[in-house]
């Protein structure tokens, strides 16, 4: 290991949830005091960590890269191929999207980032790379063509709200032998409060309030009256998600939320995510 | 008369963001401003979102009294039950309700565009 500064994870399991998605934000909290050097993240200690949460990963180093001039590079364990596989080193390397490393697994949903313009790009890769994942076949086709609107309306409400230049980046991970797939969406903007708290007049004062939100609104004539139509994807992709014993997670600033068809379970963060998150996991799908 | 395509318009299958749905604004409203009579198909699109249905046929409906559009406007080549028929609708909705702007306080471009 070289003389970087390193910050080494020390989870045994880094799971997409409140400790994984935290333990990843310490690591900007470590690095964005450095500038113009480089940092690494050391996860060669553990055992299993959730692919699909490179997409925070990235998102992190990106933002590093662009206010602090800073380059992030990733210490993996020698079974961490998935990490090739996904994208994230060929994006760590200056590559962009093309990921010159095979999934021969067939297990990843690439690691993708994208320009607020690139709407087209986005759909094409949710029909391709998303539900044309052999994770989902199950779906019907009904099923996937609702998820898919509903994840685009999700798309276009982050480059129409989110307020940012920064790109949006998202990456998948399908575990044949849990029949569950993840799927993980970064943006870096500003997040659910600032709006919310002005279009609620300061009623909503809280990271998690802002994010119960965005989500527990009704969907009624008068509600679209009240509250402006779009803006469904998240409601929309909780009701499925309730229905199908799946999970959806909302990260934003300090606040992560764990919607349960019954209830919500609230987390505050040790360290802020500089945007908005979404974690969604499918299960049943085999 | 043919119904002229969505997707012709926008020179995409995509009909997903507010820019493309401005440009299909753009179209229909010179058309409309001539009183001539026309039929939208949404006949060949692939993604649909409510921003794009905001941004298209909520502003017409903004812009354009109703009933004028109403009998000019025609638009077809969407289930009454899929799911974009619902965002159709809810566009027409917003830019017919003059309530909308007083409700939210807000610019009614905003409204649409939310």
């Amino acid at each position: 290991m070289s003389d970087k500064p390193t910050y080494t994870i020390n989870l045994r399991e880094v799971e997409t949830n409140h400790i994984g998605v935290s333990e990843i934000l310490k690591f900007y909290a470590f690095a964005k005091q450095y500038r113009y050097t480089a940092v690494q993240l050391n996860i060669s200690p553990v055992n299993t960590m959730d692919a699909n949460l490179s997409a925070l990963v990235l998102a992190i180093a990106h933002k590093l890269k662009a206010e602090n001039k800073v380059t992030v590079f990733v210490i993996l364990a020698d079974h961490m191929n998935v990490f090739f596989r996904n994208g994230l080193i060929a994006h760590l390397s200056g590559k962009g999207n093309a990921n010159p490393y095979e999934d021969n697994r067939q297990s990843t949903i690439p690691l993708t980032s994208f320009l607020n313009t690139e709407d087209e790009s986005f759909c094409q890769y949710l029909r391709r790379d998303f539900f044309g994942h052999r994770g989902l076949e199950n779906l019907t086709s009904t099923t996937k063509a609702n998820l898919s609107t509903h994840f685009e309306e999700i798309f276009v409400n982050v480059v129409q709200h989110a307020n940012t230049d920064y790109p949006i980046f998202t990456c998948g991970q399908y575990f044949p032998e849990k029949q569950m797939l993840k799927f993980t969406l970064v943006d870096l903007g500003e997040g659910f409060l600032k709006k919310i708290a002005v279009k609620t007049e300061g009623s909503v004062s809280t990271d998690n309030e802002a994010m119960l939100w965005a989500t527990y609104n009704l969907n009624t004539t008068k509600d679209v009256i009240t509250f402006g139509p779009g803006g469904t994807g998240l409601k929309e992709i909780k009701k499925y998600c309730e229905q199908n014993n799946g999970s959806l997670h909302l990260c934003s600033g300090k606040g992560y939320l764990n919607l349960l068809k019954d209830r919500t379970l609230e987390q505050t963060l040790p360290q802020p995510l500089h945007g908005s998150l979404v974690n969604l996991i499918f299960r049943n799908i085999g | 008369m043919e119904a002229v395509k969505v997707i012709d318009i926008i020179g995409s299958k995509s009909a997903v963001s507010p820019r493309t749905g401005l440009k299909a604004y753009d179209f229909v409203a010179s058309e409309v401003n001539q009183k001539h009579s026309l039929h939208i198909s949404f006949e060949g699109v692939e993604d649909l979102t409510s921003a794009f249905c905001n941004s298209f046929i909520g502003k017409l409906y903004m812009n354009f009294e109703p009933a004028a559009l109403n009998s000019l406007l025609h638009i077809n080549g969407v289930d009454t039950s899929h799911i974009w028929y619902k965002k159709i609708q809810n566009a027409i909705l917003l830019g017919t309700n003059e309530n909308a702007r007083t409700l939210h306080k807000l610019n009614l471009e905003d409204v649409i565009f939310s």
